[in-house]
């Protein structure tokens, strides 16, 4: 087998394994039916980022905004609760996370290990956090991470912004210590505004709850759904 | 007669089309310089009065703050009064293919406060910082 054939081959199997759908493994699947799991979202960045290419004629400029709703919203809670019912659909035997760990210092520890999550990074739970979920029977967390929001423009279409947020979906098994599952997901969709992108903040940032939501909603309960190996709705 | 009546139309295309380009570069040019990332309204017409306006007002009124900081119970919110450059793309055309060449310069990025505004633990103004003539 020549060299440049090895490489081709390995280029294929990578291709391959990215293009197939990740899944847990059957006993994960239903281990998450009937053991207890806590529900988990938690975003990095409490911010709106947003970047709109302003035509100036001569060149281009892009323009930077960065909004903050860090105490205005809890976006953790929101989304949190939203997920623990999804994963209940799902059959999954979920919770929010926050009604089963009463303990605010390991719920701070437990956000901040969640925050940490990348693609090239695993989970991993400190002891003291382990110790607490496991005091409550709890076995998985199923968890999702975002580092938050961020909204592009461009001043030549002015009824419209594309509004993207990246999220990691983790299944960490609390009691062997072990990340079961990840998988990245970048959630994007076009959001109508009538002139300034900031719309998206008016009346209690109607619109980039409502299409964050839906955005979430299309796209993580589904790849949840294929993770435990039920294929697609 | 035919024909100064062909070139008169000519001439006149020409010229109507024309305007209709010029037209339609400063219409292009005009949506182009309207800022969309400032807040919904400018700070200094929002009118705000300590121990009465609320977090609620300054929200509906200016939008979501740039900064969000606390204090001990005091929590503060900075504003920026408009979005800052990241960056500027220009074109040129070079070589004798006249080739166009794209060049991105990084802006400064960084916003700057102008406005901060400082809660109590209730959600009512109790401070109004105006830094614009501090920086």
């Amino acid at each position: 087998m020549t060299a440049s054939f090895r490489v081709l081959l390995l280029i294929l199997t990578l291709a391959l394994g990215g293009c197939g759908s990740a899944q847990v493994t059957p006993q994960t699947a239903a281990s998450l039916q009937k053991e207890q799991t806590v529900a988990a979202v938690f975003f990095s960045k409490k911010t709106v980022d947003y970047d709109e290419q302003v035509y100036k004629v001569l060149y281009n400029e892009t323009e930077h905004h960065e909004s903050s709703f860090e105490g205005i919203w809890d976006v953790d809670q929101e989304y949190t609760d939203r997920w623990s019912k999804d994963l209940v659909d799902l059959g999954v035997n979920s919770q929010s996370v926050d009604r089963i760990l009463e303990d605010k210092q390991a719920l701070a520890e437990l956000r901040k290990a969640l925050g940490a999550v990348t693609l090239d990074a695993p989970l991993v739970l400190p002891e003291s956090v382990k110790r607490a979920l496991l005091e409550k029977n709890v076995r998985f967390l199923a968890g999702v991470r975002s580092p938050g929001f961020f909204v592009m423009g461009n001043s030549l279409n002015a009824v419209n912004c594309r509004l993207i947020f990246g999220v990691w979906l983790v299944v960490y098994d609390v009691r062997s210590g072990r990340q079961e599952y990840i998988e990245h997901l970048s959630l994007q969709g076009t959001v109508p505004v009538k002139g300034s992108l900031r719309e998206l903040e008016s009346n209690n940032l109607a619109l980039l709850k409502e299409h964050g939501a839906k955005l979430f909603q299309e796209r993580v309960p589904e790849t949840m759904r294929e993770a435990l190996g039920r294929g697609k709705k | 007669m035919g024909a100064l009546f062909e070139k008169r139309l000519g001439v006149r295309l020409r010229f109507q089309v024309s305007r209709l380009l010029l037209g339609s570069c400063v219409a292009l040019a005009t949506l182009g310089c309207a800022h969309r990332l400032g807040p919904p309204a400018g700070t200094e017409v929002v009118h705000v009065e300590t121990g009465k306006t609320t977090k609620a007002y300054v929200l509906d009124k200016l939008g979501l703050p740039t900064t969000r900081d606390t204090d001990g119970q005091l929590e503060l919110w900075g504003y920026a009064d408009g979005p800052a450059v990241s960056s500027v793309q220009t074109a040129s055309v070079r070589g004798p293919n006249h080739d166009v060449a794209l060049k991105t310069r990084r802006g400064p990025g960084a916003q700057s406060i102008v406005m901060v505004y400082v809660f109590d633990a209730a959600g009512v103004l109790v401070e109004v910082n105006d830094m614009r003539g501090k920086q």
